[in-house]
């Protein structure tokens, strides 16, 4: 991919987040609710809101609210939460770690379990096994991540007793033993993501292995299996990436579910316990990163789309 | 034998769904218990004859909670599939027949909006009003509006060039008319689908927002409500958090089953 | 000369739920070093299964087989997969008709031209790219370093079909099997190809098994001549005996189907139906980027056509000559500068390709309903009664009118389109391409079809065609169109014998019309 095509998707990527950033914003700035009221409670005298008021900026016209905002924002400074008086980025910051960890972990597991998996399937397309992994990707895709977060306490925790259920350890306080038990978690978000993925990879390898090109790398003299990996694999991952890329991103989002699950106090808690407290600022900083990390994801993708797929690089 | 297997597919679709299906209407008359009723004695019982999947923390049966929450839930992703398809239609026909600066606009705010988890969309959106079962298929079809706009559009971008469409309007046909005679019916292939997926992915997210108690508000019990509150009782009742998730398994299963016929 | 290839009592069928099956039935070839012989027939005659078995890539799990393949002594039908892969790419090359589906998308040229030397030789890399430049300049491509590292889709359709040819050829095979190899490609490109092939065949004294649905090509090409219809071969012999003295049936009409020039009636002058003046479409480009203003492509440039009631004037051209959009012009469907004056109602219109001009979600009775219901008051009674009468009139049955589109053959469905186009009684016609997508033998049907309608109703038709030999058969006044202007027109007689411009020249030359009518 050139440098101008990736550098136009660039531009591109900042516009959208600017237009999220304004979203999240415009629909803060529209919701029913003084902010002043939430702080200062209802027995406040006018007096002091309209001092808070004016001391939060509330009164100021909404595009300069907006731009004063988002500068801040983009120099770190998110705010003031409202619930807890501390700055909403160091909040974040402390939580961040947790949350991203269990996303990293959980979206190796897909990669690990999708591609041998895929390919075996493929390879032996209406063998014993292919059919036993169809049947089983069908009902793994059915199983909601919570309910799999439930199933692996019961069997891993609570029957096995590989970890202690709601025993989370601090990754401050022993690494390993945060990664161990994060591994549990990330299996129960694997799963289905994984068995979305093997179907894909599995049905785009066949629908490709039909196409023209592969009988031409037949007439060369290729082997079944080289026709497979050498010619059909890159042709078949183009919509795996583009799935990928969006279950990375569904990943990161429903963390916030899994975590209540395992007792993990990431991002997800202060995101749920703010919405529960309006506290705005904490609610607004979580939105804008988490659809900022699902754009910058995307683009991501956009770009190793362009490595995979020549056509998408042309310059048109 | 592609076909045979599909058909195959379908059918346990079919079966499983009709299964769900039954349960929930015979839900609507009848439950062996009153979901509500609560019985000290009963606290955490067991599978037993009486109470096949058991009582709850509260002494209540689950298989009569299980059977009123699955309707909650399935009304709840019927609901949103409805909001949803309804308006992705109307946006995404429009922008996708007509195009121009009405089209660049909308689709990139669509854009913008699909950056949004559609659940995390939702959660704020509830958030910000109150957690109510009305709220929630509120949030959760205005939340699923840009992905069903966006197959829309592409649909109407893919079919107003085709030769049938010209041959309409040579024809006489005005743009409504071409729009939601002509093309709308030939999208009904690809939405159908998107349908399902999209009635699936509703199904879980109302599970997963009751499942973090800002969905189905309580007394009205739901699949995901009953899983959150099962979890401290892991140890001792297992039953209560397994039955009802594999009652929610069983009807995205199901669905899922039918849907990739269709495909 | 040696043998190469001895094919004796093949026979295949191949079972496919979705498909009519498949089959040859008692298949004998035999080809010798360096000769080329055409293998001729429509779709589902047979003739590339032949090629494909020959070449082993028919799959070989669900079809029965019978008969022997010959090579060097060896079975290719039953000899182990091992050694039938040893032949593969070596010995025995292919190329298809659809040179960008048959390359690998996300592959460079190179590494896919260079293919058969990484399998069956033992080169180093660097010797490999040699040999690979070099055979892409022996098939004429120019600009070898450059189209070594392109991908296909940066090629064009003749370019792609060269390469096809190169990696086929890289090993200097025995056998060259080419499979349609121009069908797809634009009629000048097609010529080049021919005469690379031809070329290659001396040089190189490669044998090659040549499959068309085009006898002309074959005779421009092949010493001998196979002619297959429904599995079985009807006809074999030398090319020259078998044009002058055809035996069997269905050769007899394959050849008919090529025009050969002979006196034509004048047409006696009539009024005109439209008249167009100084017409000019110019198209946006598309935009490169946000902040540079889209230029504009003129796509017609102040052209002037006149079309006379009930007369079928032919416009022929070649891609990208704007034909297309004038007929979208004419119908209102794109806007244009300039005026076009019509002395009729609206005029309506048949598109090339019947797979995407009827709507699929709807019935044949629907579609054929919808003008009347749009634009006339008449009950559905009346609607009805005209539906049928309308599908008898261009040959189809009743009961069709609660088909689908899909449950309709390519003939089927432009009947229906044709009908369609009928509904409103338009006394101008303008037919975009209508034949083109069809098979040989069908082709004659819809022109049948066609002419007897206009005589009926005195129909004037722009009959809109990249082939010169299709607006034959049916046209008696002919506008050769170039670069969005008509270049030339005269009467169809005119055109053959004696043409003007380059362009006309070149489109005889691109049909073979020359060649036969002198």
């Amino acid at each position: 991919m050139n440098a101008k095509k990736i550098i136009k998707k660039f531009i591109f990527m900042l516009l959208t987040l600017l237009l999220v950033s304004f979203l999240v914003f415009l629909a803060f700035a529209i919701i029913p609710g003084d902010p002043a009221v939430h702080k200062l409670g209802t027995q406040a005298t006018p007096e002091s809101l309209e001092a808070l008021r004016e001391e939060m900026g509330l009164n100021r016209p909404f595009f300069e609210r907006y731009a004063s905002w988002l500068v801040s924002f983009v120099k770190g400074d998110m705010g003031v939460s409202y619930s807890y008086n501390m700055p909403v980025g160091d909040m974040i910051l402390d939580k961040l770690p947790i949350t991203l960890t269990m996303t990293v972990l959980a979206f190796c597991f897909v990669l690990i379990i999708t591609f041998p998996t895929g390919i075996l399937c493929a390879k032996h397309n209406g063998g014993k096994l292919d059919r036993f992994i169809v049947i089983l990707n069908q009902i793994m895709m059915s199983v909601p991540s919570f309910f799999g977060g439930i199933l692996i306490t019961i069997i891993f925790g609570v029957v096995l007793k590989l970890f202690m259920p709601g025993g989370y350890i601090s990754y401050t306080k022993n690494f390993v033993k945060f990664l161990g038990y994060m591994c549990f978690p990330a299996i129960a978000v694997a799963i289905p993501k994984a068995a979305m993925s093997i179907k894909l990879l599995r049905s785009s390898i066949l629908a490709e292995a039909e196409k023209d090109y592969a009988r031409t790398a037949y007439s060369h003299g290729n082997t079944t299996g080289d026709v497979l990996i050498h010619h059909v694999l890159q042709n078949a991952m183009i919509p795996v990436v583009t799935f990928l890329g969006m279950a990375l991103a569904d990943i990161f989002a429903g963390s916030i579910i899994i975590e209540q699950v395992f007792n993990i106090p990431g991002m997800g808690r202060i995101l749920l316990s703010s919405i529960s407290n309006r506290d705005y600022p904490v609610v607004m900083a979580i939105l804008v990163l988490l659809a900022s990390a699902v754009i910058i994801i995307n683009f991501i993708v956009d770009i190793v789309y362009g490595i995979i797929d020549p056509r998408v690089s042309q310059d048109d | 034998m592609k076909r045979k297997k599909k058909n195959l597919n379908f059918h346990i679709g079919l079966v499983i769904s009709g299964i769900m299906l039954l349960m929930i209407l015979v839900g609507l008359f009848y439950t062996p218990y009153n979901p509500e009723a609560m019985d000290s004695t009963l606290k955490n019982a067991g599978i037993s004859l009486a109470h096949p999947f058991g009582c709850d923390n509260f002494g209540r049966d689950i298989l009569s909670r299980i059977m009123v929450g699955s309707r909650t839930t399935v009304i709840v992703g019927l609901a949103t599939v409805v909001i949803g398809t309804f308006f992705g239609i109307i946006i995404g026909a429009f922008t996708g027949y007509f195009g121009g600066l009405a089209d660049e606009i909308l689709m990139r705010i669509m854009d913008a909006l699909l950056a949004f988890p559609s659940i995390l969309l939702a959660l704020v959106i509830i958030g910000l009003f109150n957690p109510s079962t009305w709220n929630l298929i509120m949030a959760l079809g205005i939340a699923f509006i840009p992905s069903f706009a966006r197959i829309v559009r592409s649909e109407f971008l893919k079919c107003k060039n085709m030769d049938y469409v010209t041959a309409a309007k040579l024809n006489g046909a005005g743009d409504l008319r071409v729009m939601f005679v002509h093309i709308l019916p030939n999208t009904i292939k690809v939405l159908s689908s998107s349908i399902l997926i999209g009635f699936n992915n509703a199904v879980l997210a109302e599970a997963g927002m009751s499942f973090l108690g800002i969905g189905v508000m309580p007394p009205d019990p739901s699949l995901g409500r009953m899983m959150s509150e099962a979890q401290s009782y892991i140890f001792s009742n297992p039953g209560f958090a397994i039955f009802p998730g594999v009652v929610l398994i069983l009807i995205i299963l199901g669905i899922s089953l039918i849907g990739s016929y269709l495909e | 000369m040696g043998k190469v290839l001895e094919v004796t009592d093949l026979n295949i069928r191949i079972y496919d739920k979705d498909t009519p099956d498949t089959v040859v039935f008692d298949f004998d070839l035999s080809l010798d070093e360096g000769e080329i012989v055409g293998l001729v027939g429509e779709s589902g005659s047979g003739k590339s299964m032949s090629a494909l078995a020959i070449a082993g890539l028919l799959n070989r799990h669900d079809m029965e087989k019978r008969g022997k393949i010959m090579f060097e002594g060896r079975d290719l039908l039953t000899c182990p997969r091992e050694e039938l892969r040893s032949h593969q790419g070596k010995d025995i090359g292919i190329i298809f008709q659809e040179p960008m589906t048959s390359l690998n998308p996300v592959k460079k040229i190179g590494w896919q031209v260079e293919e058969n030397l990484r399998i069956h030789t033992d080169l180093t890399p660097e010797e490999r790219k040699k040999r690979a430049l070099k055979v892409l300049k022996d098939v004429e491509l120019d600009d070898a370093e450059r189209v070594y590292n392109s991908y296909p889709h940066q090629l064009s359709g003749g370019m792609r079909q060269r390469v096809m040819i190169a990696s086929a050829m890289i090993c200097n095979p025995k056998i060259l099997i080419a499979d349609e190899p121009s069908t797809a490609l634009d009629v000048s490109v097609q010529a080049q190809i021919l005469k690379l092939l031809k070329r290659l065949n001396r040089t190189h004294n490669t044998a090659i098994l040549f499959i068309s649905h085009d006898l002309s090509l074959v005779r421009r090409l092949c010493e001998r001549v196979l002619v297959m219809k429904g599995g079985y071969v009807v006809e074999s012999g030398k090319t020259e005996k078998i044009f002058k003295e055809p035996e069997n049936e269905y050769t007899k009409k394959l050849i008919a189907a090529i025009p050969i020039c002979e006196g034509r009636q004048d047409p006696i002058d009539k009024e005109n139906i439209l008249m167009a003046k100084g017409v000019s479409v110019s198209f946006k480009e598309e935009r490169k980027n946000l902040f540079t203003k889209p230029g504009t492509i003129e796509v017609l440039k102040g052209l002037n056509i006149r079309i006379k009631k009930g007369e079928i004037l032919g416009l022929v051209g070649g891609s990208g000559c704007g034909k297309s959009t004038l007929a979208k012009a004419i119908t209102g469907i794109v806007p244009y500068k300039g005026t076009i004056d019509f002395y009729c109602k609206s005029p309506k219109m048949v598109f090339q390709d019947p797979y995407n001009s009827l709507n699929p979600a709807k019935t044949v009775g629907w579609i054929l309903e919808e003008p009347l219901k749009n634009c006339t008051d008449l009950s559905r009674e009346e609607r009805q009664k005209k539906v049928v009468s309308a599908l008898l009139e261009v040959g189809l049955e009743e009961f069709y009118k609660d088909r689908y589109p899909n449950e309709l053959s390519g003939g089927q469905r432009q009947r229906v389109c044709i009908a369609q186009a009928l509904m409103l009684e338009p006394e101008l016609l303008i037919a975009d391409e209508p034949v083109s997508a069809l098979d040989v033998t069908i082709q004659e049907q819809i022109i049948a079809l066609m002419q007897e309608l206009q005589r009926k109703r005195n129909l004037s038709i722009l009959f809109i065609s990249h082939d010169l030999r299709v607006v034959y058969k049916i046209c008696n006044y002919v506008c050769i169109m170039d670069k969005g202007q008509i270049v030339e027109r005269g009467s169809i007689e005119d055109i053959y014998t004696k043409p003007i411009t380059d362009v006309t020249k070149k489109l005889l030359r691109d049909a073979g019309i020359r060649e036969v009518s002198e």
